[in-house]
C-alpha cells in the first residue's frame, strides 16, 4: 500500500 | 554537492510540529524565529533525519511509503535537501 506522491514543498513564511 | 552517500540529520536548530496523521508540517528555525511550511513528502522526509541517515537510505524508507520511480524521488529529494541545508533546518554529519 503506497500514498499518492507529491514533489516535496518547503515554503518560507512570513 | 547532496548525493545518494550525503549523510545528513534534521539540525538541532529546528524543529517542527506535524498537523496529524497523513498531514503537513511546519518547521520553525529556533534562532531565527524563521517559519516555514511543507507538505507531507517533506514531512515523511524529516521524520526519517531525526537521526543521522544518508540520502540513498531516505529514498529505499520513503519508496515504501509513496508510488513514485525510484530515480524522480531521488532526484527531487537531493533538490529538497540542498533548499532545506541552505536554509539551515538540516545538517551534514
Amino acid at each position: 500500500t503506497t500514498q499518492e506522491y507529491q514533489e516535496p514543498t518547503l515554503e518560507e513564511q512570513e | 554537492m547532496i548525493h545518494s552517500d550525503t549523510v545528513i540529520s534534521l539540525s538541532q536548530d529546528a524543529t517542527y510540529q506535524d498537523m496529524g496523521d497523513n498531514e503537513p508540517a511546519v518547521i520553525l528555525q529556533l534562532s531565527t524565529g524563521r517559519l516555514f511550511t511543507c507538505n507531507l513528502t517533506t514531512r515523511c522526509f524529516l521524520d526519517l533525519l531525526a537521526d543521522p541517515c544518508s540520502l540513498g537510505d531516505a529514498v529505499d524508507q520513503l519508496l515504501k511509503t509513496f508510488d513514485v520511480p525510484r530515480e524522480k524521488l531521488e532526484r527531487d529529494l537531493i533538490k529538497l535537501a540542498g533548499q532545506l541545508l541552505a536554509a539551515g533546518l538540516i545538517q551534514l554529519n
